[in-house]
């Protein structure tokens, strides 16, 4: 896909006509990056799966790892910064380590927009668990990551340098969807009959002198090849792909985690680190493919000249031209409607004859996921964050929402770039799923707080917002 | 453990069990060959090597020699000699392996950095080495298809479709004032198609022994200004998929008529390499895409954990045996049939020399021999070889992509390979309608009649379904 606008005159034989341009998607920004690893110590509270016979760490499959893109904004910096970790129960998990990064850095909140790749094998994130197996672990743990995060958006933000970023999509066959109709309703796993979204969004930021200082990878996946079967912390598919890209660019990857809420690896739910890696190959070269595909930084291309050859060949060729500049970065605070919820005494009422341990827990969590989100009157405020880096438009956002979300609002711009963040900033940690997921009673429908409706609404605010950022003509 | 279970509970690969073998063979051509055939270019003569020329051939049987079969993959350009080709070249090799002509499929990578493979094409330089290196290169062929004979052992194919965007449409309609024409070259607002076909062999072991790769797009990285030999972009997929898989890969150029990389016509190499990363990346992320061999998913239970978890678990299967071979001639009206001075004064003015029209015209002749018939049609030759899963479609054209993906499209529960450039009669371009209305480059030079792609692709359709 190409951007399509009117180009000055430039062809050597022949009046410009636009189709005669082709223009990548790009920026000349001030950006610097960072990365830390963040390994846990083994015999760390690692939870994930409740089918898991251990839930602690019991060795390491790859590095943890996080990363930091300064990007500068006027004279605000604003940092994206990926995490290998998996999600946040609550508000409270969120800011101890969010509010700590804010903090330490001495930025507002919307400068921030701090992504977690969502796998299933990282450390625990929540803050309440000291008191479980490996949870005294955590503590000293998430601030020496919180100490990582903070000094890997210093070294990025005093590092930065005038770059060029090259944004494009491509494809990717990892992700199938994950909505198993079995019986009545559906389960979580491989659907064969239905297609997933495989679009792939890459970004390349290079030096003035073409040298690649990142990428960027953002795909929606869950990262679920490892399951209750692995007990060693692992960035799961995440990390071989990092390896390959890295290994070829020498230089930091971000991984983004899309709007997943129904996709997933075909192999998966296994305890077999190799099918992670294979996964992460199969996301790795298709990145590099797109890498290649990019016409080296801060070019164009236009119809040189036609050439008698035998045939009458159509010459291209490459030229300098100048990026966008243009930056911006909203938060919008979507209200949005939440499901009929029962009250805490009827959750009480609901799991009585349950365990008492499990009860408390479950009483735990759903506290947890409604603290800071929901609202009186059955509504509660979604946070996005809309960043406009040139043609790239970076979403993010708490949710898992479906990849309707991500499809609808590429379909809607076709003149941007968009990356879709799932798992970034809170609160609001819940699914946003389409309607037939409420209909066929899927687990995502009943984990969510949202009513039916809410990820079309989410969907139009977020793409209300993105058409009234200015476009960059070339 | 629950006991419900989903409607679909498998996923079919495309697999299948054949008697394999591999060779390879180094083709390249001795520096200060004729390589360079751009009308464009000011000298004909080679000066390096970007990277070596290689055959790649696999022998292919069910148990026994009764179907002994072989396809090659050359990095070579084209032939459209009937006497090149079937004469001296096809029907020698079939005579000295033993093997009937219809055996042999020879798909060509249609590279715009070798030498003629045709002894009459008019050499500006470098003409003097071409026939002792056709030779010596149909010899080595002769040799690299017996050793991969040789070398045959019980194998299993596993296919798999991928995408790979190297491939951009390359018809552009320019406009000078009032008049409109389309030249080859890249066209930013046309949809290309993106598959990429990748058939892995392994042996009983499960290690691999060759990687097939089939994708259409015209090896035109490397244009007029470059004096290197080169396989296109072919040559850096191929290094790239060798080094990771430690065995050969065939390339099948699949159909590209109209398709071409966005970045061409270079006298820069490495943007043939980076083309080519394009290819073997995109072929390495289908590799591993691919369950171990004969697997296919089944589902396997209901895990209960949080959520209910479909747990699928990868499967032993009988891969298909299935090895079947046959050949149709597709028939297709042809233009009015032009005299030798009616070429002239129509192509002249498109052509950059005299010596290229002469060679243009004499290319018609042989064009029509066994192939042009007297009631209006051409007779097009297509080899339909159906190994296991897979059907493979090859004919000796450059046919619009839109031929490919319609029957892909029509048949999206089959593995089709399709091959363009492969034995003939029939080099010559096939486009579609909308491009004879538009007055391509491809349909001037074409004398199959509009709507001959159309045919083919109903008969063709028609072919797989009674499979």
């Amino acid at each position: 896909m190409s951007k399509r606008v009117i180009p000055k005159t430039s062809s050597t034989d022949l009046p410009p006509s636009e189709k005669l341009f082709h223009y990548p998607f790009s920026a000349s920004l001030k950006a610097g990056v960072a990365q830390r690893n963040i390994d846990p110590p083994i015999g760390i509270r690692a939870a994930s799966w409740g089918a898991a016979a251990s839930h602690v760490a019991t060795g390491l499959h790859r590095d943890i790892t996080t990363t930091a893109l300064a990007i500068l904004h006027g004279s605000t910096p604003l940092y994206l910064v990926t995490v290998d970790w998996g999600w946040w129960q609550g508000v409270k998990d969120d800011l101890n380590i969010r509010g700590k990064v804010i903090a330490g850095l001495g930025i507002k909140e919307d400068q921030l927009q701090l992504h977690l790749t969502h796998t299933h094998a990282g450390p625990n994130t929540a803050c309440d668990v000291a008191h479980l197996e490996g949870g005294e672990l955590l503590e000293p743990y998430h601030q020496f990551a919180v100490e990582a995060m903070i000094s890997a958006c210093k070294e990025a933000k005093d590092g930065a340098i005038v770059a060029t970023l090259t944004w494009a999509y491509g494809k990717c066959d990892l992700a199938v969807n994950r909505e198993l109709p079995c019986g009545e309703v559906d389960i979580v796993g491989f659907n064969p009959d239905v297609a997933a979204d495989d679009t792939l969004t890459v970004g390349r930021v290079s030096d003035a002198s073409g040298k690649i200082i990142a990428t960027i990878v953002n795909y929606a996946c869950h990262p679920t090849t490892l399951a209750w079967q692995n007990t060693d912390v692992s960035p799961d598919f995440i990390g071989a792909t990092r390896e390959l890209v890295e290994q070829k660019t020498g230089a930091p990857m971000l991984f983004l985690q899309g709007a997943s809420g129904d996709l997933a690896p075909r192999d998966g739910y296994v305890g077999d680190h190799e099918i992670a890696d294979k996964n992460g190959r199969i996301l790795g070269f298709a990145s590099l493919a797109v890498l290649e595909k990019m016409i080296p930084s801060g070019n164009a291309m236009r119809f040189k000249r036609r050439v008698e050859s035998g045939a009458l060949l159509g010459e291209w060729e490459d030229f300098k031209f100048d990026s966008s500049t243009f930056t911006n970065a909203i938060r919008l605070d979507i209200d949005v409607p939440l499901q009929d919820l029962p009250t805490f005494e009827e959750l009480e009422e609901r799991w009585k004859d349950i365990d008492a341990g499990a009860r408390e827990t479950r009483l735990a969590r759903a506290r947890k996921l409604r603290t800071g989100y929901v609202l009186e009157n059955q509504r509660a405020k979604h946070p996005v964050w809309i960043w406009a880096w040139g043609d790239a438009i970076i979403v993010g956002q708490p949710g898992e929402a479906y990849s309707y979300f991500q499809m609808e609002l590429r379909r809607r711009h076709p003149d941007r770039v968009i990356f879709v963040l799932n798992c970034t900033n809170g609160p609001g940690y819940v699914y946003i799923p389409t309607p037939d997921a409420y209909t066929r009673f899927r687990y995502q429908s009943w984990q969510t707080l949202l009513e039916v409706g809410a990820l079309e609404l989410i969907t139009d605010e977020v793409s209300t917002a993105i058409a009234r950022m200015p476009k960059f003509k070339n | 453990m629950n006991e419900a279970r989903p409607a679909i509970d498998r996923e079919g690969s495309y697999l299948s069990r054949l008697q394999i073998g591999v060779a390879t063979a180094d083709i390249t051509p001795p520096i200060g060959i004729s390589a360079n055939p751009w009308g464009k270019s000011k000298s004909a003569i080679s000066r390096g090597v970007h990277k070596p020329m290689e055959a790649t051939v696999t022998a292919i049987s069910s148990d026994g020699d009764k179907d002994l079969s072989l396809i090659f993959g050359l990095d070579l350009g084209w032939i459209g000699c009937h006497q090149c080709d079937v004469v001296n070249f096809r029907s020698r090799m079939a005579l000295e392996l033993n093997l009937d002509i219809d055996s042999i499929l020879v798909n060509l990578s249609q590279t715009h950095k070798g030498p003629p493979f045709c002894i009459h094409e008019p050499a500006r330089e470098g003409g003097e080495l071409v026939a002792g290196y056709i030779e010596k290169t149909i010899a080595d062929l002769i040799a690299a298809g017996r050793r991969a004979m040789q070398s045959r052992q019980k194998a299993d194919l596993t296919w798999a479709y991928g995408k790979c965007a190297l491939g951009s449409v390359r018809d552009l309609l320019v406009t000078d004032g009032e008049s409109t024409q389309v030249v080859v070259g890249y066209n930013p607002e046309l949809e290309p198609d993106d598959t990429l076909v990748v058939g892995r062999v392994t042996d009983q072991s499960g290690k691999i022994i060759l990687t097939i790769v089939n994708y259409g797009c015209h090896p035109t990285s490397v244009g007029w200004e470059s004096d290197l030999i080169s396989p296109d972009y072919v040559g850096r997929a191929r290094e790239l998929v060798v080094e990771a898989t430690d065995a050969p890969m065939l390339f099948l150029l699949g159909a590209c008529g109209n398709v071409a990389p966005k970045e061409q016509y270079s006298g820069d190499v490495s943007v043939a390499d980076r083309n080519g990363e394009m290819l073997g990346y995109a072929t390495l992320a289908t590799l591993a895409s691919m369950l171990a061999p004969s697997r296919e998913l089944r589902f396997d239970q209901v895990i209960t954990s949080g959520s209910n978890l479909a747990s699928w678990l990868p499967t032993k299967v009988e891969p298909n045996e299935l090895f079947n071979r046959k050949k149709i001639f597709v028939e297709m009206p042809h233009k009015e049939l032009l005299t030798d001075g009616q070429m002239r004064v129509a192509w002249a003015p498109l052509t950059a020399t005299e010596v290229f029209l002469n060679f243009r015209i004499r290319k018609q002749h042989e064009i029509r021999i066994d192939y042009v018939t007297d009631d209006g049609t051409v007779k097009h030759p297509v080899w339909i070889w159906q190994l296991g899963d897979a059907i493979v479609i090859a004919h000796g054209g450059e046919a619009y992509l839109e031929l490919a993906r319609d029957l892909r499209r029509r048949n999206a529960n089959r593995m089709i390979v399709f091959l363009d450039m492969t034995n003939g009669p029939g080099y010559l371009y096939l486009p579609t309608k909308i491009a004879y209305e538009q007055n391509t480059y491809q349909s001037q030079q074409s004398i199959v009649a509009s709507g001959g792609l159309e045919e083919m692709l109903e008969i063709l359709d028609l072919e797989i379904k009674s499979l």
